[in-house]
């Protein structure tokens, strides 16, 4: 959204850039973290736990203490102080069933409930804390106003995993397969 | 869980009338109330700080399964409360007259039941006073760290910070 906003506003001229302002630098496009970093770069190992069995996660960055509640689908945030910070059930998306395909041709009731079931049985698995080199790739390609640095990366299964932002609770899902 | 332990509250306050009215020196002056249990919404979670253990008492969303955690985030204990041999607090209903007593197997589907369907929704952290008096009263695997709990009007739980035992305290 943001790259089409600025690409709008230089085509059509509407908004020219003030004086006393710099001109903006759009980030440059993604690529590999080698090109632009010194050593390589590499995403987060995710920690894998059992089902069934709560997780605790401590991030460094925002200093919270992150709990994967035993069913799997809930993750709470817990300041050092004993104050729970945000909760959020991580499968609450009404997307996200929509999104994997039934495996065989049925009527659309029958996909949607197969979808619905499939989805109730998911749950997060593994967890990991960001490298810091992803996350300065990462600020450049997300909503800065949602996340703001503090990324956990949770995945479910082989198929899901998200981002999140382990201070304001956010999370977007960050691939499907 | 022996039977006198429902009626710990009223002997309780027994004992803190003799003590106080005979000024026996073991026991305070001020009176000595059971704490207020904190509730909380079915289906989310509660964050409970235990002054004693030090450490954050965490009931999950489904009200069932509660972890200890270390302020330094390490995992201490998790349980589920009403998992293990819960069922021994069950109260079979009573039997009506002119009606057939449920079979051994139907009273532990009942007892099974009930132990499905129960979940905490208030939370707190007993007084020291109480504390004392408790420590008579329980098996010795309660260590002191008491915290109450709450299932709906009828149950109430006593649980050890430290260790995550679970003791039925009170049936209404």
């Amino acid at each position: 959204m943001v790259a089409c906003a600025i690409t709008l506003g230089t085509s059509y001229g509407a908004v020219k850039p003030s004086a006393a302002r710099p001109p903006f630098n759009p980030p440059p496009p993604f690529v590999s973290g080698t090109s632009q970093l010194a050593g390589p770069c590499t995403y987060a190992e995710l920690q894998g736990f059992e089902i069934g069995q709560p997780f605790v996660l401590n991030d460094p960055r925002s200093g919270l203490i992150l709990y994967v509640e035993s069913d799997g689908r809930h993750i709470a945030a817990i300041t050092r102080d004993g104050k729970m910070r945000w909760h959020r059930n991580l499968f609450d998306d009404p997307r996200l069933p929509g999104l994997f395909p039934a495996p065989i041709e049925r009527p659309a009731k029958a996909v949607r409930e197969w979808q619905q079931s499939y989805i109730a049985h998911e749950a997060i698995d593994r967890i990991g804390i960001e490298t810091d080199c992803v996350l300065r790739l990462r600020n450049q390609g997300h909503d800065p106003a949602r996340f703001r640095g503090h990324y956990i990366r949770a995945g479910s299964g082989t198929h899901i995993t998200w981002l999140l932002d382990a201070k304001t609770g956010d999370f977007q899902l960050e691939n499907i397969y | 869980m022996r039977p006198s332990l429902q009626f710990f509250p009223s002997i309780l306050a027994c004992l803190i009338t003799i003590g106080t009215s005979q000024g026996a020196g073991t026991l305070s002056a001020k009176p000595c109330s059971f704490s207020d249990p904190e509730a909380f919404v079915i289906g989310q979670p509660f964050l409970l700080k235990d002054p004693r253990s030090g450490s954050f008492l965490y009931v999950e969303s489904d009200g069932r399964h509660m972890s200890a955690i270390a302020p330094d985030g390490s995992l201490l204990w998790h349980r589920d409360l009403f998992g293990g041999r819960i069922q021994r607090f069950f109260i079979p209903p009573p039997n009506i007259e002119g009606e057939p007593s449920p079979s051994p197997k139907e009273l532990r589907r009942q007892a099974q039941s009930w132990a499905n369907h129960l979940g905490i929704d208030r939370v707190g952290v007993e007084p020291n006073c109480a504390r004392q008096f408790i420590d008579h009263k329980m098996p010795s695997q309660f260590r002191g760290h008491y915290i109450q709990a709450g299932s709906g009007t009828h149950y109430g739980w006593l649980i050890d910070a430290k260790m995550g035992d679970v003791q039925m305290e009170t049936t209404n």
